[in-house]
């Protein structure tokens, strides 16, 4: 009987290989390089923007041209990587949970109602939305805490200051009010059930 | 030093970043636009080469300022985080679309989802929009400077010369005068809340399916 303890010892390190790829550039520059360099050209393709007709083989090569100079240009602004490899594995995630809701969904043999349908397109861009404000803030980049959020603070306190921040509140809580008073579309709906007046009055 | 910090540093000496992918992206763009356009005639022999004249002189004029490229840089980059987010939400739609069913609304509700469908499209286009105010925000020394005084002086103007109370004012008074004379709709063809929830998402449902359908 062999004794574990006897077989011959395997010097492994393991590797990370998240490390490696990082190490190889993949993360860095060759997946986003491929994200980027595919996406504008289907993109390219699907709107024949630089095609004269659908088999212009010259207008293919641009098409290709344009998206490898996107890819390398896109990939110098190093903010892009970052947001990247934040958004897509939380996005990911979304896609599994979706997908594993319409296998469970699925089992029931009929179709979601079309309330629901709607209340889902809601749920899906408010996450996707979120998840992309949340990798561009926590990234630090300068779409969250940059010159443009203090752009738009400075504007917000200059209408603050000038009182016109409240002079629009006001006007459009009176503009909802007697939108609300004047309305009028309650009465029709309840002479909508009650039904004409001859006949209320039999 | 690993190999992505030295592939960068190689293509920053090399000029790739600043010289190469600005030449290929602007040259490419110009030279496939004009070919489309077809604007010195589609029977000129010499068409192509002209093409390519003018297409590579704007785009080393285009060179000559690198605060533009880097703008550019900044400038794409963020459309492109938009396209992918706007990628994730149709791939989850069409997911979502296969297992449900479409809402069957009357010919108002297909009125009603056309709006919607042109509200999105709207939306779409504002990704240049902000793609473009987050380069002004980042490019200080180029184009950002200059942009971001533009927007905040003529807001800064309106307010302090008096323009903006005076735009609401007439805004309002305008409105009152449309609701005032406006034609009464037949009560059938009232408005329904219910569409306004409704409409939007189905609208978004139909984004994979055209994109689908296209050859």
């Amino acid at each position: 009987m062999t004794n574990l303890g006897q077989l011959p010892q395997i010097n492994f390190n393991p590797v990370n290989f998240n490390q490696l790829l990082s190490q190889y550039g993949f993360i860095d520059f060759v997946l986003p390089f491929l994200l980027i360099f595919s996406l504008v050209f289907m993109l390219l393709e699907l709107s024949n923007l630089l095609k004269v007709s659908p088999d212009d083989v010259v207008g293919r090569k641009l098409s290709a041209l344009f998206s490898l100079a996107f890819a390398l240009l896109s990939i110098y602004n190093q903010n892009l990587v970052r947001w990247l490899l934040l958004f897509i594995p939380k996005a990911s995630l979304a896609i599994i949970a979706f997908s594993l809701m319409v296998i469970v969904l699925a089992l029931t043999n009929k179709k979601i109602p079309s309330w629901l349908r709607a209340f889902f397109a809601f749920i899906i861009v408010g996450i996707i939305l979120w998840l992309a404000i949340n990798s561009l803030s926590i990234t630090g980049s300068s779409a969250a805490s940059s010159p443009l959020i203090s752009l738009l603070s400075s504007i917000l306190d200059s209408l603050m200051q000038s009182g016109m921040l409240a002079l629009l509140i006001i006007f459009g809580f009176i503009f909802i009010v007697v939108m609300l008073v004047v309305g009028g579309e309650k009465k029709e709906e309840e002479e909508k059930i009650k039904g004409p007046i001859i006949l209320r009055s039999k | 030093m690993d190999l992505s910090s030295f592939i960068y540093s190689l293509f920053s000496e090399y000029g790739i970043f600043t010289f190469v992918a600005p030449f290929l992206l602007i040259f490419s763009l110009l030279y496939g636009s004009l070919r489309k356009i077809g604007l010195f005639g589609r029977d000129n022999p010499n068409k192509e080469k002209l093409y390519a004249i003018i297409s590579m002189v704007i785009a080393f004029y285009y060179l000559y300022s690198i605060s533009d490229v880097i703008f550019t840089s900044n400038f794409i980059s963020f459309f492109f985080f938009e396209v992918l987010v706007i990628f994730f939400i149709l791939m989850i739609i069409a997911m979502m679309a296969s297992i449900s069913e479409p809402y069957k609304g009357d010919e108002e509700f297909e009125r009603y989802k056309q709006y919607s469908h042109n509200v999105i499209v709207g939306f779409l286009t504002l990704t240049v929009l902000f793609a473009f105010l987050y380069a002004s925000s980042v490019d200080f020394n180029g184009f950002g400077a200059t942009a971001q005084n533009i927007i905040l002086e003529i807001i800064l103007a309106l307010i302090y010369t008096g323009l903006l109370p005076l735009i609401i004012i007439i805004g309002i008074i305008a409105a009152a005068i449309y609701w005032v004379y406006k034609k009464e709709e037949p009560p059938k063809k009232r408005r329904k809340r219910r569409y306004f929830l409704i409409a939007f998402p189905e609208a978004l449902y139909e984004l994979p399916e055209h994109t689908r359908s296209r050859k």
